[in-house]
């Protein structure tokens, strides 16, 4: 069992995961999905995603969700890591986000 | 600082709306196009500012057909990105295709073979059905709007932007009555018809470097060649390519092909009765554009390209016959020739480029056949070609090209001895291209005949992996848009694929980037990567991609894959 998969166990809500260098190469994997894709986009959108936590006053980034029709997509930022994940769709993602900022990194 | 003035001799502003003006691409009777940035979408575009007319209803028609083009979706058209209104200056801004024009290559590199021409028939005849579907006609089919891509993808531009062909009387203002239809010599409006006519004339461009009236140079001379001559074909041309031609030319509209798709069928059969069918497209092999392009500008400077340019550049200063660029891989031996004999500052005359690909049999078929001198294979083929490229030639100046791409026999070394020994007499360059192992052989075929004088082979340095990305990140930043976003697993996997392999870097981008489209992906992933190492050929399009490489993975990456990318990662 990887760290991912530790995540995934731990947190429900979630389905599958990855995680990935800051560049966004998948470095470990958890389920089915096209990964390389979804790191890929969290670690190009970072900095866009940086900046509007900043103007925001909201300090650093720690965790991102995406709350679409049949899914939701979090994104765990790290000094020099993505964590990436897919769960079923939810009215309350901030619980899952919770959940990830205190799981093991 | 304001960008260089146009053909109005006026300097438009250096920046226009989104865009900001760098430098002057053409001029033209009633526009003026500029290189510009989009500094919004930050991608370079092609920016045409229509000269200023007081005329409301040209103004209005201008806009009417600016919104007609913008309908217009496909491959080998030039797309339309925006239009706007500027200080009473239309403005537009379309895709811009750094590969120059054919007009630019035929004028560069001399006539095309019959292949590449029907090739191009093919791309632009659907371009016409595409736009003649919708409503659209051309109205201004010739060479000088036909534009490549670095890739070899041929694009049709400047849609419906030229006047109505009205009256004779206006033509001059026009700008290219060579390739105008005789009905609308004699006042009636260009349409479907004349378009057919228009890229006959240009397909006998390509094929001869002449419009199809040379001698007329008046425009009462035109207009009587037009209406009433019929143009001069090659004599040796294939009878499929002189009918296409014959039909595509025909005075009478009702003698023309009925539509363009007609056309393109035609030019379809043409290939196939030559042998040359479907399965050996090339369209998008840069190595059949002749012209340097911007990304070859940018990789000029890295060192195995920039010495073994020097090298070629030394060696034709010499009075070597036989120059072979060996080694490497087959984009940088490409790009290497491309810059010393089609750079800015060229002063060669390629009289042919050929191929000795993996279907070509016949060396002499091969060789002559690009310079018209052999459509048979002969023994007497080098006597031909010799006396082809006297013929056609510049004296100390010109150069045959010859890409050799399979393993050549002793037999066939020898033979490219006595051309090396041919082509000296008659003042002529042969520059050629292969693997190492290629030009081993004729090395030793020429120390064999104890003429070792007459050759010198010029070796290319292999590319390190920081070579390569540099090499990537070129090629994505420069590309064609919209551009597709590269994960960083693609570029690992780009770049050790090709190290490994020995791939060609350029087919291998390009085919990924087809196959990601292809599977509707937002990001080029190295499964896209993969997928485009596996066709080694040039992909044209969606439909040239296997059958097995449509549907990406529900899981990606495997965990093969995982093992891979963190092997070539050194991780």
């Amino acid at each position: 069992m990887g760290r991912i998969d530790d995540i995934i166990q731990g947190t429900s809500g979630l389905r599958v995961g990855a995680s990935a260098d800051a560049a966004g190469a998948v470095l470990e994997t958890s389920g089915d999905h096209d990964f390389e894709t979804l790191c890929a986009t969290l670690a190009m959108a970072r900095p866009q995603l940086e900046a509007a936590a900043d103007m925001l006053g909201l300090g650093n980034l720690q965790v991102v969700s995406f709350l679409h029709g049949e899914q939701t997509t979090y994104a765990r930022f790290d000094d020099g890591r993505v964590d990436a994940f897919v769960g079923a769709a939810t009215k309350s993602p901030d619980t899952v986000a919770q959940k990830l900022t205190s799981a093991p990194r | 600082m304001a960008a260089d003035a146009g053909r109005t001799g006026r300097a438009p502003p250096a920046r226009i709306g989104n865009y900001l003006v760098e430098r002057p691409l053409g001029v033209g009777a009633q526009a003026d196009v500029f290189l510009a940035r989009d500094v919004v979408l930050r991608r370079p575009v092609a920016l045409k500012l229509l000269h200023p007319s007081d005329d409301d209803r040209a103004n209005l028609r201008a806009v009417e057909e600016a919104r007609v083009i913008a309908t217009l979706d496909h491959p080998n058209i030039v797309r339309v990105h925006h239009v706007e209104l500027v200080d009473g200056m239309w403005a537009m801004a379309m895709e811009y295709v750094d590969g120059g024009s054919l007009h630019q290559r035929v004028e560069g590199l001399g006539p095309m073979t019959v292949e590449a021409v029907l090739r191009h028939a093919m791309a632009i005849a659907d371009a016409l059905a595409h736009a003649h579907h919708l409503g659209v006609v051309h109205r201004d089919v010739k060479p000088q709007n036909l534009l490549v891509t670095r890739t070899g993808v041929v694009k049709l531009a400047d849609f419906g932007l030229a006047a109505p062909l009205a009256a004779a009387g206006r033509m001059a203002a026009v700008g290219t009555p060579q390739f105008v239809a005789p009905e609308v010599w004699l006042g009636q409006p260009a349409s479907a018809a004349s378009d057919i006519y228009a890229l006959g004339g240009t397909l006998l461009y390509l094929l001869t470097g002449l419009p199809p009236f040379p001698a007329a140079r008046t425009m009462d001379e035109l207009r009587t060649a037009h209406r009433k001559h019929a143009p001069s074909l090659p004599p040796k041309l294939p009878p499929a390519v002189a009918a296409l031609l014959s039909r595509c030319l025909a005075k009478a509209v009702d003698g023309r092909f009925p539509t363009a798709g007609a056309v393109g069928e035609a030019a379809s059969a043409a290939l196939d009765a030559l042998g040359l069918g479907r399965d050996r497209r090339t369209r998008t092999d840069p190595a059949v554009v002749g012209r340097e392009t911007q990304l070859d500008l940018e990789l000029r400077a890295l060192p195995p390209l920039a010495e073994a340019r020097a090298a070629l550049e030394l060696a034709l200063a010499s009075d070597v016959a036989l120059i072979w660029i060996a080694g490497g891989r087959g984009d940088a031996r490409a790009r290497i020739v491309r810059a010393v004999l089609a750079g800015a500052s060229a002063r060669w005359f390629v009289a042919a480029r050929c191929r000795i690909g993996v279907g070509d049999d016949d060396l002499g078929l091969a060789i002559g056949a690009p310079l018209a001198a052999a459509s048979n294979p002969g023994a007497d083929w080098i006597e031909r070609v010799i006396a082809s490229l006297r013929r056609e030639g510049r004296t100390g100046t010109t150069v045959l090209e010859v890409e050799v791409e399979r393993p050549l026999t002793e037999a066939e070394a020898s033979e490219l001895v006595t051309l090396a020994r041919k082509v000296e007499g008659a003042g002529v360059r042969v520059v050629a291209t292969s693997d190492a192992a290629v030009a081993q052989v004729v090395s030793q075929a020429l120390a064999q005949a104890q003429v070792g004088y007459l050759g010198r082979a010029i070796a290319v340095g292999e590319m390190t992996a920081d070579h390569l990305r540099y090499h990537l990140d070129a090629w994505v930043r420069l590309g064609e848009e919209p551009r597709l976003p590269w994960s960083a697993d693609a570029v690992t996997l780009a770049v050790s694929t090709t190290m490994t392999e020995g791939l060609d870097l350029d087919r291998l981008l390009h085919n990924a980037v087809v196959i990601a489209r292809a599977a509707r992906r937002a990001v080029v992933t190295s499964w896209c990567v993969l997928a485009g190492a596996a066709h080694r050929e040039w992909l044209g399009g969606p439909d040239d991609v296997a059958e097995r490489w449509r549907q990406p993975p529900t899981r990606w990456p495997t965990a093969e894959v995982l093992e891979v990318l963190r092997r070539a990662r050194g991780g």
